[in-house]
């Protein structure tokens, strides 16, 4: 009888513990699987050395890590969209972590993916293309980018049902985004006129700023930014919160009902 | 430990429970049967705090799902493993979820690894395990941290007989340290294996509860009559002595055998389940 286990484990330390099982579990996975990190890493690498000669190193650089950032939306996708086709996301909601834990457990290793993914850009784009850089601020500028790609991404799997309408949306999403953001070419125009519904357009802006050491510049775009993650973020959270109910008919399951309470 | 009442739950115009009441004690088996849709499945997940009743109220060791999950060991009805991580990684996790940690951890993943004979497949990555080795990884999350309550919902569907042995002798061990254990299946000897009580569902209730002993009883067996020049004769009867004394001088030609079998579990299911 005594080795039963009968009582909680309350307080902020068992908490902690829970966290940093689940975020080294998360990290394990990713090292797991990190294709494509890579090819988002190796692929403006390349496109870097080939613009250089034609854009100047500020347009380069974060153009191309916006637009590649975006596509790694498909990252975050994935984590999500394969915790609920392996059905381990409703194991772990029946497990003492609670909801916020599972959350954060899942989007801090997703961020540190990204943010290294940004910094490794930036470090090289500034080693090989030239470009000058204003580290704090840089640095601000790519933690922010990076919460709004985890929150979107949250909230994209959260309505999608498959991995290729996940795959199409970030395709499509990643390079409409970044154009109208001006990654690739000065907007004008009708073009210039929308862009403001892009996030790539407020990432383009907020990234310029910083690496030119622009505080007052960069504030307002990372402000739209963070309100954009907020937004996406809840979104997310609310979807996922319904448990795997709505992915279960589609990929399969046997059990119409389907574990569908939110906690 | 146990204790749900009345239990109703509805998906739009599909009713999954509608009052469903069932009790298990601490160190008690409890074998849930009942056909697809009987309502299983949806109390599984009201008892894990995952999918919230429409009315009735349900309790472990007295405190609500919510708040009973470190008491709670889950194995699913469908595979819910990472396939990309090994054993090990997948029973660290779920380990360091249930409040263990550094030795107590490493010892209670050696030891219910041994257990459920995974010892060998430790370190492989749970995608390339077969799926008797699956199962026995769902279960051994379940059971990891002993849990007081273990909610085992079909784990040996698909499983091999040495993964079924290795689970029900998993089950039985668990119980004598004093886990309440409901164990839903649709083998049902392995009920009579494990000396489960049994609760039989059907149409989101609870229709019969009791012991084998207790259900069986009054259940018709069958005595059979083999002849050497016809076919062999089934006459069911709840007194095969009396029966046998009624038909053997009436009968004409010599017999070669004769077999009587006891009401089984499956007569039950099918008396009370499925007629």
């Amino acid at each position: 009888m005594t080795s039963i286990a009968i009582s909680a484990e309350r307080g902020i330390g068992p908490r902690l513990r829970r966290l940093g099982a689940l975020m080294r579990h998360s990290f394990l996975l990713h090292g797991r699987d990190p294709g494509h990190l890579i090819s988002y890493l190796v692929m403006p690498m390349i496109l870097m050395l080939i613009f250089k000669p034609l854009f100047p190193p500020v347009h380069v650089v974060t153009g191309l890590l916006v637009m590649f950032s975006l596509l790694s939306l498909s990252i975050v996708g994935t984590v999500v969209l394969a915790e609920r086709a392996w059905h381990t996301w409703d194991r772990l909601r029946a497990t003492p972590a609670r909801p916020h834990e599972l959350v954060l457990g899942k989007a801090v290793p997703l961020l540190v993916v990204l943010a290294v993914q940004q910094a490794i850009l930036i470090l090289y784009g500034s080693a090989l293309v030239g470009l000058p850089i204003s580290a704090p601020l840089t640095g601000l500028a790519v933690v922010v980018w990076s919460i709004t790609l985890v929150a979107l991404g949250t909230a994209l799997a959260g309505l999608v049902h498959s991995q290729s309408q996940l795959s199409a949306a970030c395709n499509i999403g990643a390079l409409s985004a970044s154009a109208l953001g001006g990654a690739f070419v000065p907007l004008s125009g009708w073009a210039a006129t929308i862009a403001p519904v892009s996030p790539g357009y407020w990432a383009v802006s907020m990234l310029r700023s910083a690496v030119r050491g622009d505080a007052a510049g960069m504030l307002g775009p990372a402000a739209v930014l963070l309100a954009i993650a907020v937004l996406a973020g809840a979104i997310g959270t609310v979807r996922l919160g319904r448990g795997e109910a709505r992915l279960r008919g589609l990929i399969g399951g046997g059990d119409p009902a389907g574990w569908d309470r939110a906690r | 430990m146990l204790d749900a009442s009345e239990l109703t739950k509805a998906y739009g115009t599909t009713t999954a429970l509608a009052g469903f009441t069932f009790k298990v004690e601490a160190g008690e088996i409890a074998g849930l049967v009942g056909h697809n849709g009987a309502g299983k499945t949806t109390f599984a997940g009201i008892v894990a705090g995952l999918i919230r009743p429409d009315a009735g109220r349900v309790s472990v060791a007295g405190l609500p799902p919510e708040r009973a999950r470190h008491l709670l060991g889950l194995a699913p009805q469908q595979l819910a493993l990472y396939p990309t991580a090994t054993v090990r990684e997948t029973l660290r996790l779920f380990g360091g979820l249930t409040g263990l940690r550094r030795r107590r951890l490493a010892e209670a993943v050696t030891a219910t690894a041994e257990e459920l004979r995974l010892g060998e497949v430790l370190d492989r990555r749970v995608g390339q395990l077969s799926g008797g080795q699956q199962r026995r990884t769902q279960a051994a999350t379940a059971m990891l941290h002993r849990p007081a309550l273990l909610l085992l919902d079909e784990p040996t569907v698909g499983a091999d007989p040495e993964t079924r042995q290795a689970l029900l002798d998993a089950v039985k061990a668990r119980a004598a340290q004093g886990a309440a254990v409901v164990y839903t299946t649709h083998y049902l000897p392995e009920l009579t294996e494990l000396g489960a009580t049994l609760a039989v569902a059907r149409q989101g209730r609870v229709i019969a509860r009791g012991t084998a002993d207790e259900l069986l009883d009054g259940l018709p067996g069958e005595v059979r009559l083999r002849f050497a020049q016809r076919e062999e004769m089934r006459v069911p009867t709840t007194d095969p002595t009396r029966t046998l004394a009624e038909l053997i001088p009436q009968l004409t030609e010599p017999l070669t055998g004769i077999d009587v079998r006891n009401p089984s579990l499956d007569d039950l299911y099918k008396v009370v389940a499925v007629s």
